[in-house]
């Protein structure tokens, strides 16, 4: 008997040799029957980052685009990790380029160079070498915007655009609540070439009274354009127009657009928006109050459609903002988000408004194409042809779990091309050229009944798209 | 095979018994550092499988294989047992549920029991670093006279009081073992039952008497045999063992490649804090992919 246990021994001591080597390979025995066609793709772990309420307002951000010249993925996470992928999910490289969240990114027209912002409390912006992964230079938006770290008043790069010469334009901010409950804003834009010498910075001598979201540059027209985006609104205030159009080469003011809000909006607000069209004959914006409109270069409007017209019920508005708007061949797209109590965003609303979490497609002209709603928040569009990737994030009215995911939609047509599914909420969003890999980025959200949905993970997929051009 | 033989390096291929004592204490030495620097759960399992061949080359007998197996086998399904029930980083992933949070009493006591994917992986890591350690260290063990890790630690100018204590002490332990066998077989023989004389855990409360009194005994006749033979007289030191030069180049081969590998974890991790280098990019791809 005895001889026999010690057989049994060593017949247990080869299986598990031959476990050890299934678990420890690249194929894990849960994933060796597993066949791969619902879409799951690869998936990355990015890291441990503080899990955020679900119905947070400010919920956590990661960024990714697609690096051509590597086959790869740029991701840039809230940890202040930028990494370069390969379509396989292979990490190529990955730095750290501090303790700040990495929330803006954008790569040259070349490939060569990836763009980053930073929120921190210097809030830099950084170029960085998409082969080598080194930074080739970097700026401190608190230099241009100030810093006031006794009031957590951080800086932030908010957003990066770029044009064909690989002049990068950028929109440094920082926010600051007063001691009286007022709110203060500090903002720039930045003009900066590939080498890192600083081109221009507008305003000159001072900085702007006002949150400054967006911004975009064409090479056609010559002109960049950003918006503003404080809701509150004083007759104080310095920067009070909507658009503001300045010479791409020199940062000198060429003019500057008021759009007049409309009830119960005290301003015009555009936080994803606006966005030139390739030939810089058009732009495109989306405010918050729900209107979608199309200027001309010069930011002279060409018409305006109501997309979510904010509805009184119950004694409160009730409103779905708008938040993209770009030009595409395929007709004006505009976004809307998730329906929001206008007194408090937090309280909760009795109906979710008809044209919440959806996509608006105009012909130029302004003649309504269609609708797409998505059962949740479109967080971030990416274009590849005819073919729009949306990062379909959080349902803080109906908190349903699985509305999260990528989708793909063929603009053309208004219907859904493809969707891959995530358990948390998807928060970013990159599409290749070709439109035949998908990445996107899920981020762990904690549900009001105390459980953690998703994890920090990158997926990337394989869209099968084909005939994306 | 007696208690004392299983712990005795007597039955080892000629080779491995002949392999200078220096030569196994820094391989020992220089292997541990590997199995804390790599992470990466294949290589972990490809260093392990190295240590099994080593012992299928040195010829280790079938009943220490055995033994082997039987403590590999704890090591390693333990921890990952235990980590798979227990794994408490992020992100984890339930392959099964044992006991639902919504199961009654014990649901709520525990907030449901489950097996992670991610567990089993992370104890698979580092049952494989316990147990290649295991495997080597009984192999030198098993292939080792205690009189070799002597001379080798005497080589390394170690003093040969510290010396002889350390070695004695690994010598103490087969010792020590077949001392115990002893106590418990005179024990059961001693037992008015007829459950007594086959029982092992009932006598062991009563061993640790006997057993001192033994290791006094045999310390005592160690003490006057060193004495007598004028150990620390200076006459130990003198006799070294010649290092052979290929034993000499294996071990600096393997010393190189440590070398390399905790560089390599080193500059990735430096790069991880901020000190990034493009033209290093290779090591830290080699280092994610392999280390």
């Amino acid at each position: 008997m005895n001889k026999l246990k010690g057989w049994l021994a060593l017949v247990l001591l080869l299986l598990s040799w031959c476990a050890l080597y299934w678990i420890t390979g690249s194929r894990t025995p849960w994933n060796q029957f597993h066949v791969n066609n619902d879409g799951s793709g690869v998936s990355v772990y990015l890291g441990d980052i503080p899990t955020q309420n679900y119905d947070r307002m400010g919920f956590t951000k990661a960024v990714v685009r697609y690096a051509a010249e590597e086959e790869g993925w740029i991701v840039g996470t809230e940890r202040g990790e930028l990494f370069l992928f390969d379509n396989e999910g292979r990490q190529k490289w990955k730095r750290s380029l501090g303790i700040g969240k990495l929330i803006a990114l954008c790569l040259t027209p070349d490939g060569k160079l990836a763009i980053v912002g930073e929120q921190s409390a210097e809030g830099k912006l950084y170029a960085v070498d998409v082969h080598t992964g080194d930074i080739r230079w970097q700026y401190k938006s608190a230099d241009f915007v100030g810093s006031d770290a006794s009031q957590r008043s951080y800086p932030s790069v908010v957003h990066i655009a770029v044009d064909k010469e690989n002049n990068v334009y950028a929109n440094a901010y920082r926010f600051l609540m007063r001691k009286d409950g007022s709110r203060g804003y500090n903002a720039k834009m930045l003009a900066v070439n590939e080498e890192g010498k600083l081109l221009w910075q507008f305003p000159k001598n001072e900085v702007i009274d006002s949150w400054i979201n967006w911004c975009d540059v064409n090479d056609n027209n010559g002109r960049a354009v950003f918006s503003t985006s404080a809701y509150d609104y004083r007759e104080d205030m310095k920067y009070k127009d909507t658009m503001y159009f300045l010479d791409k080469r020199t940062g000198e003011l060429l003019n500057s657009t008021h759009v007049p809000p409309i009830p119960p909006f005290d301003n015009t607000v555009m936080r994803g928006s606006p966005n030139f069209s390739a030939d810089g004959k058009y732009l495109a914006a989306a405010a918050s109050d729900g209107r979608g409109m199309l200027f001309n270069e010069a930011g002279r409007t060409l018409w305006m459609r109501s997309i979510s017209k904010p509805q009184q019920v119950d004694g409160t508005y009730v409103n779905a903002s708008g938040r993209d708007g770009f030009v595409t061949p395929y007709g004006v797209l505009f976004t809307t988000i998730n329906t929001f109590n206008r007194e408090n965003w937090q309280l909760p609303t009795p109906v979710e408004h008809p044209s919440n979490n959806s996509i608006f497609v105009f012909n130029t002209d302004g003649t309504f194409r269609y609708q797409y709603m998505a059962d949740g928040t479109m967080e971030e569009i990416a274009f590849a042809g005819r073919l729009a990737a949306c990062a379909v994030g959080r349902n803080v009215r109906t908190h349903n779990y699985k509305a999260h995911g990528a989708l793909v939609l063929d603009l053309e047509t208004g219907k859904k091309y493809s969707y891959f599914p995530t358990e948390g909420p998807c928060q970013a969003i990159g599409i290749s050229p070709d439109g035949q890999w998908l990445a996107g980025v899920e981020a762990p959200a904690l549900t009001p009944d105390g459980k953690i949905i998703g994890a920090y993970r990158l997926h990337i997929w394989k869209n099968n798209a084909g005939g994306a051009k | 095979m007696s208690v004392r033989q299983l712990w005795e390096g007597t039955d080892a291929a000629g080779w491995a018994q002949k392999l200078n004592g220096r030569t196994k204490l820094l391989f020992l030495f220089l292997f541990a550092i590997l199995m804390i620097t790599v992470d990466n759960p294949r290589t972990l399992f490809i260093l392990f499988t190295f240590t099994l061949l080593l012992h299928l080359a040195a010829k280790t007998s079938i009943y220490k294989w055995k033994v082997m197996a039987i403590l590999l086998l704890l090591g390693l399904w333990g921890s990952m047992f235990s980590q798979a029930l227990f794994f408490a980083q992020t992100p984890r992933t339930p392959l099964l549920v044992l006991i639902a949070p919504e199961a009654g009493f014990i649901g709520q006591l525990t907030g449901g029991l489950f097996i992670y994917r991610e567990g089993i992986l992370y104890g698979a890591v580092q049952g494989l670093r316990s147990a290649s350690m295991l495997a080597l260290g009984l192999l030198v063990c098993w292939t080792s006279d205690p009189r070799q890790l002597l001379q080798a630690l005497l080589a390394w100018r170690l003093p040969p009081q510290l010396a002889f204590m350390l070695v004695t002490a690994i010598r103490f332990l087969p010792v020590l073992a077949a001392e115990t066998g002893e106590v418990i077989t005179a024990l059961q023989l001693r037992s008015d039952s007829q459950s007594g004389r086959t029982a092992v855990l009932r006598h062991l409360p009563y061993i640790a008497k006997p057993l001192l009194a033994r290791c006094l005994r045999r310390a005592q006749t160690l003490a006057l045999s060193v004495v007598s033979r004028g150990f620390f007289a200076g006459g130990a030191a003198k006799r070294r063992q010649q290092w052979d030069a290929r034993e000499k180049a294996s071990c600096l081969l393997l010393f190189l490649v440590v070398v390399v590998v905790v560089g390599s974890k080193i500059i990735y991790l430096l790069s991880e804090q901020g000190f990034y280098f493009g033209v290093f990019r290779q090591i830290y791809d080699w280092t994610v992919l392999y280390l």
